[in-house]
């Protein structure tokens, strides 16, 4: 008869049926990854900028005296680090996808991609079909694009992998190293 | 009663936001308690949580309705957790020097432990242990798959699950004391 071990046969018994309630943040948190085209807009967004510059000039020198320094800090701070964009378009067909959101999923080296996949980023897609992922650590990434459900193309096209696979245990990974990156996303059409 | 699976995973497959919150809530529970178990705290669970679903949505185009779904869901939970602590995962092959044999005292130990106080032993374990520990004992995986899944050899896979038992009886003497 095989013998059992009381450490194994306890822990078994503590958890088989073990739950915890999440707190409610991870689901907004999922739903601002899953849905970026949902998120409220930036605090940025809402400063009358035009207006300020225009009626007060003191602000125009301050507000591009300020850009200037941000910049050559930006240049000097990319510059020395190994960090790049994947960029690129999404095609429903042969039109642009009009909107939507793109996923960016980091896979280790030696496994196979969908063990060891890890979402690091979500993007929009714009009216133009672009989407980008600024300062991108190097490395190994799996990209899936999804039309905005509402959308007439979301009818008659699926989300995909890069580039139209459905599933991601068989698309195409994106290799980023010293460069930055372009890509085409295609979906793939529903069978009619 | 629950919606079917089917029609409520057709309708997350169209990314509709309220099939994805019926669908989180319905798992959302039991896979938090698979993500505390392989988690080193709460905060980290969250992250698990958090990246297992947002896998989980983006690939369930992969699921055939070929098994149950809650199983193809565990197996998402469980890759998510074990990809957190890849980078983390040490695995020695040096074995401890302790007792192997179960004595009535550790039992007696181990009886009055709430679930509570044995995720917090479960936590305490190092990522590599604790990873093993919990697909062997809990998620009923074998030396084989695990081995296949983390890429080391089944060898380790059984020295390791022998080290994170070791590592429990010393907390269980430390509880008697």
């Amino acid at each position: 008869m095989e013998e059992t071990d009381p450490i194994e046969d306890k822990f078994r018994s503590s958890f088989s049926d073990y739950e915890k309630e999440p707190p409610e943040r991870v689901w907004e948190d999922l739903v601002r990854e899953l849905h970026p085209e949902l998120r409220p807009a930036s605090f940025w967004s809402r400063i009358p900028m035009f207006s300020l510059v225009t009626n007060k000039p003191i602000w125009f020198y301050l507000i591009m005296g300020g850009f200037t320094f941000s910049l050559f800090v930006t240049i000097i701070y990319l510059s020395s680090d190994n960090h790049h964009a994947i960029r690129g378009h999404a095609y429903a067909g042969d039109v642009r996808l009009h909107s939507g959101s793109a996923e960016l999923f980091q896979v280790a080296d030696n496994v196979l991609p969908w063990d060891s996949a890890t979402h690091y980023r979500s993007a929009i897609i714009d009216k133009y079909g672009h989407f980008q992922f600024l300062r991108v650590k190097a490395g190994k990434y799996l990209l899936r694009v999804a039309p905005d459900r509402n959308s007439d193309q979301a009818k008659m096209y699926l989300s995909s992998w890069y580039d139209r696979f459905e599933k991601s245990d068989s698309c195409k990974p994106i290799l980023l190293s010293d460069n930055d990156i372009n890509v085409e996303v295609h979906l793939i059409q529903i069978a009619k | 009663m629950f919606e079917p699976e089917f029609d409520l995973i057709s309708r997350c497959l169209k990314r509709e936001v309220d099939a994805e919150y019926e669908l989180y809530h319905r798992f959302a529970s039991e896979m938090f308690g698979i993500c505390m178990r392989y988690a080193g705290n709460e905060m980290e669970a969250e992250d698990i949580l958090q990246n297992g679903f947002i896998r989980l949505f983006c690939n369930l185009h992969q699921f055939r309705f070929e098994g149950t779904f809650n199983r193809w869901v565990q197996l998402v939970f469980v890759n998510t957790a074990i990809n957190y602590y890849r980078s983390n995962l040490k695995f020695n092959l040096e074995v401890e020097l302790t007792d192997d044999q179960a004595d009535e005292t550790m039992e007696d130990a181990l009886s009055i432990l709430s679930t509570k106080e044995l995720l917090a032993m479960i936590q305490a374990l190092p990522p590599g242990y604790r990873t093993i520990f919990n697909m062997f004992v809990i998620e009923n995986y074998e030396h084989k798959e695990i081995a296949k899944l983390l890429g080391i050899s089944e060898k380790t896979s059984k020295s390791q699950l022998h080290r994170a038992k070791n590592r429990l009886r010393l907390m269980l003497k430390d509880i008697e004391r």
